[in-house]
């Protein structure tokens, strides 16, 4: 079966002041359709360039990006991107935000509105569908923000950071949020993070990048079930799996 | 020791209205032994914002202190016997009611206004089309930075001959003038505001699935919108004296030719009377543009 996501060789070079940048060297992964995997690693390793490239954002300098077996050559709705903040529209509501990429498709006015009252419902903010983003707590507008990039049923959901501005409350109910939405919806979810917890706790696969040039130095499966809460975040296994990959991030950034 | 904002006599409005910032005079609880802090001062205060009441009133103030000025000015003049006297306010009133009268105010009023608004529409139509094109495409950028930037340091008045010869000497060439003296600002600034879109806006309608003209249209042009109209009212003083040197080439009508005109009669109290006229039209001008702002961009307020 093809994967959802294969990445074959890449490489990111950015010509920088000092000469070129290595970024990216030769990131070999595939995600399994349905999947939720987290990408790791210290500042500065590349992840979030690795997801742009994914999302078509930018162009790797070799290597190939296929989703279903198709190349990508460019942004597309096939592929949402919840970025780390600020990316709603100031002057939409939270309705007309979600509607956007409803619009861009050519839907029926009738049939957008219903998608995005349904999209409100599981976000739980259908009282607030006719705020601006900033009268919107910072939590509040990450749940747009997702429910923008879900509203349009993509084949890949791309996190970047998604919750790296948010205080440690907003940021745990986000996480049964997104593990709910993600169960519902089935998608498939890749996210890049430096919180190990997070990422431990909400991923099925933890990719473990090395620094710069980011390679892919360790797949760390994670063992819990679907169905964890967050009492397995106490559990001895849990702490386990995340001073592993501690150790890894540490050694990779001693050598 | 009493620090200079301290010695600004307190004001029970203000205090009421800044509560947070105004310790209580008896603190209820121990009593302190003593003070700490810099007090940031009410009408002292570095930034934020004063009280309704302490604004009105010190915009009272500044008028008032120029309309002072102005009668020492008429006073210490009077006694002069060149001619060269300042009209007093009372003269200028004087004069601004016979200009109405006669008709001759609102025709001046018509023939400027539709001189600017010309002028200045096409000026301010052709900036936001390049400007946002200069802000979103790159290439359009390359292409016109140069030229934009040598273009807007030629000082426009210097082609009026040229535009009388080519254009004759009725409304065209005066309309030019004003297009070309502020309209190399308008591309420039809004070029400088479509830039201010943020990154991941764009990113963020592109990845889902805006083409490249529903991203200017749904997304830079909305963004830009409150930084065009400061654009417009900041450049609207430049169109204003545009219309000046454009009204010196022949003209029978307008408020620029009547100051013109009335000053080389010496008759500086009508000089004066156009040119209060001239100063409320720019603060109207300016609050209307101020207020569009406001409705046009309610999530920017």
């Amino acid at each position: 079966m093809t994967p959802k996501l294969a990445l074959h060789g890449l490489v990111k070079r950015f010509a920088t002041k000092g000469g070129d940048t290595l970024a990216l060297d030769g990131v070999d992964l595939e995600v399994e359709a349905g999947a939720f995997v987290s990408l790791v690693g210290t500042s500065g390793c590349g992840k979030s360039t690795l997801l742009n490239i994914v999302a078509g954002l930018e162009q790797p300098t070799a290597g190939t990006v296929l989703v279903d077996g198709d190349l990508v050559v460019g942004p597309g709705p096939d592929r949402g991107v919840v970025f780390q903040a600020y990316s709603l529209f100031p002057w939409r509501t939270v309705a007309e935000n979600i509607g956007f990429g409803l619009e861009c498709a050519r839907l029926r006015k009738a049939e957008r509105r219903r998608r995005v009252a349904e999209m409100l419902g599981v976000v739980g903010l259908s009282e607030f569908a006719d705020r601006l983003p900033r009268e919107l707590s910072g939590g509040m507008r990450q749940r747009v923000a997702i429910a923008r990039a879900l509203v349009g049923e993509p084949d890949l959901l791309l996190l970047d950071e998604p919750f790296g501005a948010l205080d440690l409350q907003t940021r745990q109910s986000l996480h049964e949020f997104l593990r709910r939405v993600w169960l519902r919806t089935g998608a498939t979810v890749v996210m890049v993070t430096h919180d190990v917890g997070e990422a431990v706790y909400l991923s099925e696969q933890v990719v473990v990048l090395t620094k710069r040039p980011g390679t892919v130095s360790e797949i760390i499966d994670v063992p819990f079930g679907r169905s964890r809460g967050p009492e397995v975040r106490r559990e001895q296994r849990f702490l386990a799996i995340e001073d592993e990959i501690d150790d890894l991030l540490r050694a990779r950034r001693a050598s | 020791m009493t620090a200079p904002v301290d010695s600004v006599p307190a004001d029970p409005v203000t205090d009421v209205a800044e509560a947070p910032e105004a310790p209580a005079a008896a603190p209820a609880g121990p009593q302190p032994q003593g003070r700490r802090g810099r007090p940031l001062g009410t009408l002292g205060r570095i930034r934020g914002t004063l009280p309704l009441s302490w604004r009105l009133g010190l915009g009272a103030l500044g008028m008032a202190g120029v309309i002072v000025l102005w009668v020492m000015a008429a006073r210490a003049t009077a006694g002069a016997d060149t001619g060269v006297r300042v009209p007093t306010p009372a003269a200028t009133w004087d004069a601004l009611r016979d200009l109405w009268r006669s008709g001759t105010l609102s025709a001046d009023l018509a023939a400027s206004g539709e001189r600017m608004l010309y002028g200045y529409g096409i000026s301010v139509l052709i900036g936001v089309v390049v400007g946002i094109a200069m802000g979103a495409f790159p290439a359009a950028e390359g292409t016109l930075e140069a030229p934009i930037g040598f273009l807007r340091y030629i000082p426009a008045s210097a082609l009026t001959p040229m535009m009388v010869l080519w254009l004759g000497v009725d409304e065209a060439p005066k309309i030019t003038l004003i297009v070309v003296g502020t309209v190399f600002f308008n591309i420039l600034m809004v070029a400088d505001v479509a830039r201010a879109v943020p990154r991941e806006l764009i990113d963020a309608a592109s990845t889902l699935g805006a083409s490249r003209r529903r991203i200017v249209a749904r997304v830079v042009i909305p963004h830009s919108l409150p930084g065009i109209v400061d654009v417009t009212r900041i450049n609207l003083a430049a169109a204003w004296l545009m219309l000046v040197v454009a009204e010196l080439l022949a003209s029978d009508e307008g408020l620029a030719v009547r100051i013109v005109r009335s000053g080389r009669f010496l008759h500086f109290d009508t000089m004066f009377a156009v040119l209060v006229v001239f100063g409320v039209i720019g603060m109207v001008s300016d609050l209307a543009l101020r207020g569009l702002r406001w409705l046009v961009a309610p999530w920017d307020r």
